[in-house]
């Protein structure tokens, strides 16, 4: 086999389109490696959305909580009064139940200068009736403060809208004229869906935010949503598709929260698919790129090819020689890109997901940049380094001894 | 011309690395072109269009929840304070309004099934042709407003829909068919809920190319006599209100009217609302306009510039021999720069027309939610140009390192 030392040497010897390739080569990398983190980032939010066993029961059709209603006189614990699902409700899981109402309000915010229109931005509020139950369903403990009192307007805040708002304990927020909350806890949340959210009072929420109906005569208050946990994944499947069987009498969409919010992230693979498209077509481009120095390097090297098969080494020996040159010219270039592209882990960003339905989901998460993403970045790299670099290693293989010296 | 002549020999001198350059530049065209169409098309959202303005009349605190007709109605009822008000100081045409109320039906009873669910917008049939963006007579029959409320085989009044091409394929409809459909968010007002039926007849569709081809639009009436008989809490109500204005300014002075007379309503441009919707979008929208954007420039001048580096050092003793010949420095620079903005140039417009007619051959670039982007005609100029800028770019080190060449130097090395 050529001693490797001959490529190495090579590169070196012509630093220059050595070192212009391997940038153009690390800006694809870097590129793809960022995108993708940002997809890994969202997708990990899905995982992070409670414990296994959880299960959500939404109004039958409803792929989103957001445009879920169950009305309030509808005795939900029926449901689970059926044997196969009694024994998972007992001991410590006994009332492991939290119904909420989900809403997206819509702040009004003071205008910048005099005369000015105010501005609006969303905010995601979420009613429960018994905060601590509802922070115990959804794994989520306070990093600060204590939950929500029955009595006066408080609030609970995700760390994540904490932040963005710049809200502390003891602070006021007036969410909607004359709504004032306080806020006297803030969640350990960070990384989860619920980072975004503001929990208050299940009353309040349904009353300010649309989701109770106040019409005189036909008032009803609504849930959009009951999360019961269960012991595990596998009992929390067996409830889903035991309650879901169960529609003469009441009618719901039952799944494990899991897939609930795995389906929200179904969105995310539109990012990721875009960011693979852009990555393949700038690769072609790099690719490119690297076959003009590699043509380059098999003209300046002719009489090296015809020295090379004189001694004695084979047409693929030298095709694997130029590979390996290719290749390593890639490794160079693709190594640096994901060193580069690695300095986005942890980075904090806001992103959406969306199980359709017009509806979704605002939340903050931090970019990802993990095994999945290196080994995809370095088989990336690996694919542009063999097929940039075939055709000029082929075009040397086949390159006659006596007229490569003549 | 005579170093035109030059360049282009030059060029077909190693016509094997001038096709690979210009591949390399077409390619990254074409995604510099697909970006800015995305960029551009997510912007026409946010931007207000030249002429009549549209305001957008929705509940002040809530998104998407409806809020009861008679505030539309305090607006466009003449001898009302607002409607008369906003007559007199914004030169508002009561005609110029329409509403909006979405539905979600689903052909399947049960609702297991998702592929069977499609959107309707009941709005006024009169208005759909002129209140709607991008939708008007050439994409839809004029007479399907009466159609609408009259559809002539089911005999129902008020029951015929409009729907997009999109949306006919998925559901396996077609024009002239009738169907029952159950609303997924509209439920009875009994102790159970459950959903609303409601007949419909196809009198119309949407063309494939047009944005509203993945939904349909019904007749308000029809909806709104379905509700009240079955006693649903969204009675009427409405999820949106449309109004239309001469310019920005009186659409912003008539949104400070009407939220100072309605404080339970919100009043904004259309495009100030669509701002909001893409807020949690922005931090992707700047990665693309900071990073990927530079990214792909970058990479365009890297490979011009490693081409051109490699012409330029394997020519050292052509360069020679030229200044030799009486080329000034000058020449020798505007020679390889002319070799470099050739390529870009050419592959820069080739990207460009290949780009333009794939893209819009396949009817545009299609996001969710989105109506489909085609690409604009400027793109003709986008290609070229990014050739040019990139190709001086890369090429400018190359040149002035060919026209530094020292005669004596390459003649010693040549002997």
């Amino acid at each position: 086999m050529i001693p490797i030392h001959y490529n190495t040497r090579n590169l070196f010897v012509r630093w220059r389109p050595t070192l212009l390739t391997a940038l153009c080569f690390m800006l694809v990398v870097a590129l793809l490696v960022v995108m993708l983190a940002f997809v890994q980032g969202l997708n990990e939010l899905s995982k992070k959305s409670g414990p296994e066993g959880n299960v959500m029961i939404l109004r039958d059709g409803a792929t989103d909580e957001l445009f879920s209603d169950l009305a309030d006189n509808v005795n939900l614990s029926k449901l689970w009064l059926h044997p196969e699902v009694l024994p998972h409700l007992q001991g410590p899981n006994e009332k492991m139940a939290s119904r909420e109402v989900y809403s997206i309000a819509t702040q009004e915010l003071p205008p910048k200068k005099e005369g000015d229109r105010p501005t609006y931005r969303f905010l995601q509020v979420r009613g429960v009736e018994d905060p601590e139950v509802a922070g115990a369903v959804h794994g989520l403990t306070l990093k600060a403060g204590r939950w929500l009192g029955r009595d006066g307007n408080e609030i609970v805040l995700g760390e994540g809208i904490a932040r963005t708002l710049g809200l502390e304990i003891g602070n006021e927020f007036e969410a909607r004229k004359p709504l004032s909350w306080r806020v006297v806890g803030i969640m350990d949340s960070k990384g989860s869906p619920f980072d975004s959210e503001i929990w208050a009072k299940r009353e309040e929420v349904g009353r300010n935010f649309g989701k109770d109906n106040n019409t005189p005569g036909q008032e009803q208050r609504f849930f959009t949503s009951v999360v019961v946990q269960t012991p595990n994944a596998a009992t929390a499947q067996k409830f889903s598709e035991v309650l879901q069987d169960r529609q003469k009498d009441i009618r719901v969409n039952v799944l494990p929260e899991r897939r609930y919010y795995e389906a929200m992230s179904e969105s995310n693979q539109m990012f990721q698919v875009a960011a693979l498209f852009i990555a393949i077509i700038m690769a072609i481009g790099g690719m490119f790129g690297l076959m003009n120095t590699m043509f380059a390097a098999v003209s300046q090297r002719i009489k090296d090819i015809g020295v090379l098969r004189i001694v004695g080494f084979r047409r693929w020996q030298i095709l694997a020689s130029f590979m390996l040159e290719s290749l390593l010219l890639a490794i160079i270039g693709g190594g640096l890109g994901i060193a580069i592209g690695y300095l986005v882990n942890g980075i904090e960003q806001v992103g959406f997901m969306s199980a359709g339905q017009g509806g979704g989901k605002t939340v903050v998460f931090n970019m990802l940049v993990n095994k999945q993403v290196i080994i995809t970045a370095a088989v990336f790299t690996l694919v542009m380094g063999l097929f940039g670099g075939f055709l000029p290693a082929f075009a040397a293989m086949r390159q006659r001894p006596l007229e490569a010296l003549r | 011309m005579k170093i035109f002549l030059l360049v282009l020999k030059n060029l077909r001198r190693n016509k094997l690395r001038s096709v690979l350059t210009a591949a390399a530049v077409i390619a990254l065209v074409a995604i510099f072109s697909i970006i800015r169409t995305v960029v551009l098309g997510l912007d026409s959202f946010t931007e207000e269009k030249s002429g009549s303005v549209r305001v957008i009349v929705s509940d002040r605190y809530n998104i998407m929840m409806p809020f009861h007709r008679r505030y539309l109605d305090d607006i466009i009822r003449p001898g009302s304070t607002l409607h008369d008000q906003l007559k007199a100081e914004c030169e508002f045409d009561r005609e110029k309004h329409t509403l909006w109320h979405f539905v979600i039906f689903s052909l399947d009873k049960d609702m297991k099934d998702k592929d069977q669910q499609f959107f309707l917008l009941a709005t006024l049939p009169d208005k759909i042709l002129t209140m709607t963006d991008d939708l008007g007579a050439d994409d839809v029959d004029p007479r399907a407003v009466e159609l609408m409320r009259n559809p002539p085989r089911s005999g129902m009044p008020n029951s015929g829909i409009v729907m997009g091409e999109l949306i006919l394929t998925k559901l396996k409809k077609k024009v002239g068919d009738r169907f029952k459909a159950w609303a997924i968010g509209h439920r009875k007002g009994t102790a159970l809920r459950e959903p609303i039926e409601m007949d419909f007849e196809i009198i119309g569709a949407i063309p494939m190319s047009n944005r509203w081809n993945g939904m349909g639009f019904m007749d308000y009436a029809y909806l709104d006599k379905t509700l009240n008989a079955e006693k649903n809490e969204f009675d009427g109500r409405i999820h949106y209100g449309w109004l239309e204005f001469k310019d920005k300014a009186t659409a912003e002075k008539a949104g400070i009217m009407i939220e100072k007379h309605l404080p339970e309503m919100k009043a904004e441009t259309a495009s100030t609302a669509f701002s909001r919707f893409l807020a949690p979008l922005k931090n992707v929208l700047d990665g693309i306009k900071y990073l990927l954007v530079p990214a792909i420039v970058g990479v365009m001048i890297l490979i011009l510039g490693n081409t051109f580096g490699i012409t330029v050092r394997e020519r050292f003793t052509e360069m020679a021999v030229l200044k030799v010949l009486g080329f000034s420095s000058r020449r020798i620079l505007l020679l390889v720069l002319g070799e470099a903005i050739l390529v870009g140039t050419l592959a820069g417009l080739l990207g460009a027309v290949v780009t333009y007619g794939l893209i819009n051959g396949l009817g545009g670039i299609a996001l969710p939610n989105f109506p489909p982007m085609r690409m604009p005609s400027a793109i003709f100029w986008w290609g070229p140009v990014l050739g040019v800028f990139t190709a001086l770019a890369g090429g400018i080190a190359p040149a002035i390192s060919a026209c530094r060449v020292k005669v004596a130097n390459v003649f010693a090395t040549v002997a």
